[in-house]
């Protein structure tokens, strides 16, 4: 499959808990290979968008495909073999990090399989590795640090061998190191497994350095889909988050970098503002 | 799979084995006649017409096999819906299950079954009881085509304080030998002379432990929450569904033949999965083994401690295995 082709397309998705919140005429069309962030202020519907994808939430209205597959017409465990999700609660089960990473294998075991083959432990070691958490394989999840459970979340993400990782808020409940050791795997994973990503990320600027595209979304809508260029601009943050902000370019990366400005800054420089 | 994890799995079988296979020899062995072990087997397979031979294989074997199976089914129970409610204070009588069997029986005695159909009458109401809660919470719960568990779960609870007051309000308007009946039952007993209760109670154990091992990767992935299970391509719906069916059966007709006997489902879990770990692989009958050996133990005790006269082992199981369970709690961090 070469890229620029769409992997996962949603098309006229409407979903959520009505009448109170919901997501309407959503519209997306997720490019095979590319990192993708979801981005948006509390309450704009991404979380609703996200479990509408993973299924936790079945739409009320539209298609999602697949490889031009409707996902509805799959099993589960065939859609396991196509969508990884690593959720945003951190992982505290009382379980040994490998068997938790060898459960990546469940959707290719037959359905009543008890026993692992040599393949699904080759399999688990290889992102075990490539996640850097292989030392700890014997240690219980709960005795793992944050940041660590993260980890094992994802290697056992891609111990599914997706063709699709989807991630909500991967970032947020760690420091600025492990924010940008995890962005990292990520974008080294996408890179060299052409592996599509697709997650919820809440800090504009983590969005603007590491994605290709966004999906800006507000009040149970898309506002706006593009590169960070298109989407980060002061207009459409000021719409969207109701909050003023200084947008400047990375000169390193030449993405689009955000500033944030304090009320009281703000009122020392009225008079730039009101332009 | 890994080599050092079979290795320890089969360490873990043998030790259980061995351990059932004393308390039933102590069990065998002990009683208001003590028959030393040598004996034993001399005993069991000659000597057909001396009284040892009598108490031996009339006596005491059908209450170990009953209690092997009882307390098998029971802690297996306990281990599964531990696993599908996602909440270790689960157990086979939270449901219901034990409740609706109790008011079954109940309801036998008042009607006055058993002089009418026999003593079999009790059982058979007991199961018919413990099988309408089964449909009534499943029912509940399942209601909008996908299971909610935690629903399931209230509607249980909440099936148990109906029925434990409905036997309370046929309690209070009975007479007396009805009263005695319903409070003797419901203490649990593993006297039980019918041969062919046992064996069905025995064989239903089995059937049980052998169907739970289809499961084995729901239950495994559902450490993780319902959510995440589906994640990894597990149809949650409808393993916990079978899951849920298996658990209550077992637990019917443990009670409706047994009584209730408390804590097996609740306490055998607890210690058998800090010991063993989390894995249902080796879980599932490392707690089959270990409830059959807890109910075998706590038979014998229920026998001997009082001799000649016998305690309910339901008594037995609750203060033991209550006790049990507070020291094993106070010295282990990694148990929650």
């Amino acid at each position: 499959m070469q890229k620029d082709q769409t992997i996962l397309k949603l098309h006229n998705i409407t979903s959520g808990y009505p009448p109170d919140f919901y997501i309407r005429n959503i519209n997306v069309d997720v490019v095979q290979g590319s990192l993708t962030g979801i981005i948006g202020p509390n309450g704009a519907g991404k979380t609703t968008l996200f479990r509408t994808i993973t299924g936790s939430i079945h739409s009320l209205e539209g298609d999602m495909l697949i490889q031009e597959k409707k996902v509805r017409d799959m099993n589960q465990r065939e859609k396991a073999r196509h969508i990884a999700i690593v959720t945003q609660d951190i992982e505290s089960a009382d379980i040994v990090l490998e068997d938790y990473v060898l459960m990546g294998r469940y959707p290719y075991h037959r359905t009543f399989q008890v026993i692992e083959t040599a393949k699904d432990h080759e399999i688990a070691e290889k992102y075990m590795r490539l996640t850097d958490i292989w030392d700890y394989r014997k240690k219980k999840l709960n005795q793992l640090s944050g940041g660590e459970r993260q980890l094992a979340a994802i290697a056992r993400a891609l111990t599914q061998e997706p063709e699709i990782l989807l991630l909500d808020e991967p970032t947020s409940h760690l420091d600025i190191t492990h924010q940008v050791q995890l962005l990292n795997l990520i974008q080294r994973l996408n890179e060299q497994l052409s592996l599509t990503v697709l997650m919820i990320i809440h800090d504009l600027n983590l969005a603007g350095e590491y994605c290709d595209y966004l999906i800006m979304m507000n009040e149970g809508t898309i506002h706006k889909i593009g590169t960070p260029e298109d989407v980060l601009t002061f207009n459409d943050i000021e719409d969207v988050y109701k909050t003023v902000v200084i947008t400047q370019t990375n000169p390193l990366s030449n993405r689009p970098a955000i500033f944030l400005v304090s009320g009281k800054v703000m009122e020392q420089n009225k008079e730039m503002f009101r332009e | 799979m890994k080599k050092n994890k079979i290795f320890n799995w089969v360490i873990y079988g043998v030790i259980l084995i061995i351990l059932l296979m004393i308390s039933s020899f102590l069990s065998l062995s002990q009683g208001e006649i003590d028959i030393p072990f040598g004996h034993i087997p001399d005993l069991l397979f000659q000597s057909e017409n001396s009284m040892e031979h009598v108490v031996l294989t009339q006596i005491r074997l059908p209450r170990i096999l009953l209690g092997i199976a009882v307390g098998g089914a029971l802690s297996l129970a306990g281990v599964i819906l531990q696993g599908i409610y996602q909440n270790p204070l689960v157990e086979p009588y939270t449901l219901g299950i034990s409740g609706g069997a109790a008011l079954g029986v109940a309801l036998a005695i008042v009607f006055g079954l058993p002089a009418a159909w026999g003593n079999l009458s009790l059982p058979f109401g007991g199961f018919a009881g413990a099988l309408l809660i089964i449909v009534v919470v499943y029912l509940i719960g399942s209601r909008k085509s996908q299971i909610r568990i935690q629903s399931m779960l209230l509607t249980g609870v909440m099936i148990s304080f109906i029925t434990s007051s409905s036997i309370m309000l046929l309690m209070s308007t009975t007479n007396t030998e009805n009263l005695h009946g319903i409070i003797f039952w419901t203490m649990g007993s593993l006297d039980e002379p019918n041969m062919v209760l046992i064996y069905m109670c025995a064989i239903v154990a089995l059937v049980g432990l052998v169907l739970s091992y289809f499961f084995i990767q729901p239950l495994n992935a559902l450490r993780m929450g319902e959510e995440k299970a589906m994640h990894v391509g597990i149809n949650t719906d409808r393993s916990i569904k079978f899951l849920f069916v298996i658990a209550s059966v077992l637990t019917g007709v443990s009670v409706s033949v047994a009584g209730v006997i408390g804590f097996v489902g609740l306490i055998i879990p607890h210690l058998i999965r800090s010991w063993v770990g989390t894995d249902y692989r080796i879980l599932l009958v490392s707690a089959f083994l270990g409830g059959g050996t807890f109910l075998v133990l706590s038979d014998l005790a229920s026998r001997i401690l009082i001799a000649p006269n016998e305690l309910p082992v339901g008594v037995i199981t609750g203060i033991i295995g209550g006790s049990l369970f507070i020291i094993v709690l106070s010295r282990s961090k990694s148990l929650k």
